[in-house]
């Protein structure tokens, strides 16, 4: 079998085409994830956690930025919006720590996103809101206390 | 169904700032209506996903937790005018709906 000129050139492109695939799927699977009922269903701020994390540690930070009203007078729609300081930032979640389901939602950022997510939640009482941060591996951890007017979760 | 408002901007420091908003009631299930008694069936969006150029650049799952009407906003990088968004999303009930929008250009 010789090695011709052509079937080398084909051989280099067909490595490169390969390298890149492997490259995009491998960023596209990181985003494409199940719904998972476990933890959207979870009742209890440590349950979701625990369902969302187990044996992870969270590190408290203060480079992350949850902004929120300190009175949020309609529990339906509160706004918030988080952003973090930290490097390669793969997702964002929300928590409320006295929702009957506390887990809100989950941010997957790619990489041409930036460390930000600003949506509108429900919260059902006073209590702490939570967003959690996974960067490089890790993750870390911001509370806010928010007191609610009229409850959201009705 | 085309359904989801996408607003641009191309901010000061070159980044796309995407907002959206969806007609969606985010019913958690829970709730009681206030004429029948009845509880009204949970309903509510469970992705929501963000394309540029036809690629996935973000994803939202989400539980009833969200607000009704859900407003969600995003800063991606290199805001390109001309380039296409857009924003699909899914809900519990086999719902769903999209929306397309192109960047517009900075105002000057």
């Amino acid at each position: 079998m010789y090695l011709t000129r052509r079937s080398f050139l084909w051989g280099l492109a067909v490595t490169a085409l390969g390298t890149w695939w492997a490259a995009a799927q491998a960023a596209l699977d990181t985003l494409v994830r199940p719904w998972s009922k476990r933890a959207f269903a979870a009742e209890g701020l440590d349950e979701a956690l625990q369902q969302l994390y187990g044996a992870h540690k969270r590190e408290a930070s203060d480079r992350i930025h949850i902004e929120i009203p300190d009175v949020a007078e309609d529990g339906a729609v509160v706004p918030v919006s988080v952003s973090a300081d930290l490097p390669h930032v793969e997702s964002i979640v929300l928590l409320a720590e006295k929702n009957p389901a506390p887990l809100i939602a989950e941010f997957i950022l790619g990489p041409e996103v930036e460390a930000y997510a600003s949506t509108r939640v429900k919260l059902n009482a006073d209590g702490a809101v939570l967003a959690v941060v996974k960067s490089q591996d890790r993750y870390y951890e911001a509370r806010k206390q928010v007191k609610v007017g009229i409850s959201g979760c009705t | 169904m085309d359904d989801v408002k996408i607003r641009t901007k191309i901010m000061d420091n070159g980044s796309l700032l995407v907002r959206l908003l969806i007609p969606h009631p985010m019913e958690s299930g829970r709730r009681k209506d206030p004429v029948t008694g009845r509880t009204v069936p949970a309903h509510f969006i469970q992705e929501i996903t963000v394309l540029r150029r036809d690629k996935i650049v973000a994803r939202c799952q989400c539980g009833p937790g969200l607000a009704k009407e859900p407003y969600l906003a995003l800063k991606l990088l290199n805001g390109n005018p001309g380039d296409k968004l857009r924003v699909e999303w899914r809900d519990n009930l086999g719902g769903s709906g999209s929306g397309e929008a192109f960047v517009e250009p900075p105002q000057v």
